[in-house]
């Protein structure tokens, strides 16, 4: 393979970009608190006292305000992105659509706030979008005294007015953060704050534009006066110009047209009814590891029905978005006892793992060819249809992390697969969220259920190259008979170069 | 992380980070074209009222409780305001304003803001408060000479109608 550089998978923002969400919130909580503290709220004041932070405190001022001012941008360029990209990715389908519909409000708070903040500041800039903004709810029916009376000229602005403002500037900031926590409540283990190295480099960028262009006022609102020009800013006013344009009405129109759509895209999809995961007590043992692995909080855990002292794990079938992960966690399939040797304490209800096993070892039964390459392919990455071939064993699942490790042991030890290749989403952008995380620490031991042979775990390929990853698994295929590691009997035991798998592998069966 | 990547990162953010700061504050908007400022448009009336206040009959009277008994009764529904305005010999704004309230017996307010011509300003503004009507019961007519950004308040309320420039000397 080429070398090619690429962004490391902690460090690209696609892939974080809801905690990027958050991470931006409090950077912008935490500067709007030191602006807040030398804000003075009065109409005359207000200016004034922006300039003293903007020029009066060696840097630390003018570095904070500028902080919050690109943070507040950042989020809107952030949360955009994230919108698209969930959209993209259909993640708003089935019992997701909780996330996706508490995403929308976020949005009319988001901009409530960023262009609340603008406001404070009372230039020229506060000036064009009070006023703008009078117009646009002017228009609302329930208006009963014109809010741009009270914008008139100077002589009609008031104090307490503005008092209302600031008030609106905590309030609705908070009101988001509620909102936020609201939104990641459906999912488990969210990632509510990027990896250490994004935020630094976010943040790092943030304060070189910070300094190399700090965040400044226009001169001060005079209402006696219109304004000519404003020096808008793009993230949180692109909508004002059409006001100016069109008129309230048709903005309202598109702003509420726009809002509906969004509400009613989950209605849009036509995803198949999920399949659900269902627990067998028989086979369940209480350990909560499919509690401690399902990523969307679909799992519970509750005193047996009927084993004494014991636990058992209940699915929520309308959270359960039927990704086969808790099958994967569960410890009870071990098809290397006699009895019952793959029934597990939970499964998809359509396919059980066990079902999944046995064709696995039907098809390894049919090839003639003894170096045997076992293919596992997710159902958000690759396609791996018309990979199977006399070497070539393929098994497709909803999320790799379906795939119970003791399957990869059993299927190399005693079904006679010389080499497992796992593949999926691309590490950090996994369609179920967490899968190819909890796959990788199940197969280095760091998470239960983990591999237990060593030679086994030597085998194994990781392959995280997306839904566009044909090309890199045919390549691998190819790799593998290179080296004759397909298609050659007796030469198993060869020394192998170790994949990453095998890191941190030392028990040999447990 | 080798050079190559970390230049990779350095590009890409401080790349993102400057048109993040760009975008913040440009390009500029031009709100009125060079040579224009804005007239505000402010009526707030109190309206009129379209029945007539009766006394009640003795009878009607003697049924109420004596704190409820009054020497008229005004029914409450006010009439829209017809109103009419040109600028400069351009119709800009023609229309009923209702009064606010559910019941119609509300106060008469409506805000507009015209882009104008800077210079010279000739108003013509027609109101009715009666829409019942034929002809219009007010008209106002004045020509001002506007300062260059400085806004034009066109006021109506109960007291008559107001032309003036804030900051600068009223014109009437
Ligand atoms: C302030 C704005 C927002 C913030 C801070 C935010 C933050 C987050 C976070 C932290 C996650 C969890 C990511 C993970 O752990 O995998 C998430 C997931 C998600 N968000 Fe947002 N979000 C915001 C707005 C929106 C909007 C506007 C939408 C769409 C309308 C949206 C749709 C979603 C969806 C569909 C998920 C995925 C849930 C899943 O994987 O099942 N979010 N968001
Ligand atoms: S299939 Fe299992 S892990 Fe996936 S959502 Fe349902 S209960 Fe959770
Ligand atoms: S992982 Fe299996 S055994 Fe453990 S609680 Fe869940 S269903 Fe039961």
């Amino acid at each position: 393979m080429s070398r090619e550089i690429s962004l490391p998978a902690d460090l690209n923002p696609l892939f974080h970009l809801g905690g990027l969400g958050f991470y931006l919130f409090w950077i912008v909580a935490v500067t709007g608190l030191y602006l807040f503290i030398f804000f003075e709220t009065s109409i005359m004041g207000a200016w004034a006292s922006v300039e003293l932070i903007s020029n009066e405190q060696y840097y630390v001022g003018s570095l904070m305000r500028s902080l919050h001012r690109y943070a507040s941008a950042a989020m809107v360029l952030v949360v955009t992105a994230h919108l698209a990209k969930e959209f993209l990715m259909k993640r708003y389908q089935g019992p997701r659509w909780f996330s996706w519909v508490s995403g929308v409000p976020l949005l009319w708070l988001l901009f409530a706030s960023g262009i609340g903040g603008y406001w404070l500041v009372w230039d020229e800039r506060a000036q064009y979008v009070a006023q703008t903004t009078a117009t646009l709810f002017d228009a609302l029916p329930i208006v009963v005294e014109p809010m741009a009376f009270g914008l008139i000229d100077n002589a009609t602005v008031s104090d307490r007015f503005f008092s209302l403002l600031i008030f609106l500037h905590v309030g609705i900031p908070l009101a988001l953060l509620l909102g936020m926590f609201i939104h990641i409540q459906r999912i488990s283990r969210s990632k509510s704050l990027p990896p250490k190295r994004l935020a630094l480099a976010a943040l790092a960028s943030l304060t070189v534009v910070s300094l190399i262009k700090p965040a400044t006022s226009m001169a001060p609102a005079d209402l006696d006066r219109s304004v000519q020009s404003v020096d808008l800013d793009w993230y949180y006013m692109n909508v004002y110009p059409l006001i100016d344009i069109l008129g309230s009405g048709p903005v309202w129109g598109l702003l509420l047209g726009i809002t509906i759509a969004l509400l009613l895209v989950p209605l849009l999809s036509r995803a198949p009814e999920p399949t659900i995961a269902v627990v067998d007590p028989d086979n369940c043992n209480g350990c909560g590891w499919c509690f401690a692995d399902c990523p969307y909080d679909a799992v519970y855990m509750k005193p047996h029905d009927y084993k004494k002292n014991h636990q058992q794990s209940v699915v929520i079938a309308d959270k359960c978005v039927g990704c086969g992960i808790c099958a994967g966690a569960c410890p009870t399939v071990t098809p290397f006892k006699s009895v019952n040797h793959a029934l597990s304490g939970i499964n998809l209800a359509h396919k059980s793992n066990a079902t999944i096993l046995d064709e696995i070892i039907i098809d390894l039964k049919k090839m003639s060819s003894p170096g045997r390459v076992l293919l596992v392919g997710c159902g958000h990455g690759a396609n791996i249809d018309g990979f199977a071939a006399d070497d070539v064993a393929t098994v497709s699942l909803e999320c790799t992390a379906q795939l119970p490790p003791s399957y990869i042991d059993y299927l190399c030890r005693r079904e006679g697969v010389d080499t497992v290749v796992l593949t999926g989403c691309r590490e950090g952008d996994c369609y179920h969220r967490v899968g190819v995380e909890l796959q990788q620490a199940r197969l280095r031991h760091e998470r239960e259920p983990h591999l237990r042979f060593k030679d086994v775990a030597v085998n194994v390929h990781e392959l995280w190259v997306g839904s566009g990853g044909r090309g890199a698994i045919a390549d691998k295929l190819r790799q593998l008979r290179q080296s004759d590691k397909v298609g050659q009997s007796g030469q198993s035991d060869q020394p192998r170069k170790a994949p990453s798998a095998a890191k941190g592998v030392t028990d040999e069966a447990s | 992380m080798k050079l190559p990547e970390v230049v990779l990162v350095a590009v890409l953010f401080g790349s993102v980070a400057l048109i993040l700061g760009y975008l913040t504050d440009s390009p500029e908007y031009q709100v009125l074209p060079e040579g224009q400022t804005e007239l505000k448009f402010v009526v707030r009336h109190s309206g009129k009222r379209l029945g007539v206040c009766k006394v009640p009959e003795a009878a009607d009277m003697a049924k109420l409780a004596p704190n409820m008994r009054q020497l008229e009764v005004c029914p409450s529904e006010k009439s829209p305001m017809a109103v009419e305005l040109r600028l400069n010999g351009q119709l800009r704004y023609s229309g009923q304003v209702a009064p606010s309230g559910i019941h119609n017996d509300g106060v008469i307010a409506l805000y507009r803001r015209f882009s104008i011509d800077a210079g010279s300003l000739d108003l013509h503004l027609r109101l009715k408060s009666d829409i019942r009507q034929e002809a219009f019961s007010h008209d106002f007519r004045q020509t001002i000479s506007t300062g260059q950004d400085s806004i034009v308040v066109l006021h109506v309320d109960d007291s008559g109608v107001r032309v003036y420039q804030p900051g600068l000397t009223p014109v009437s």
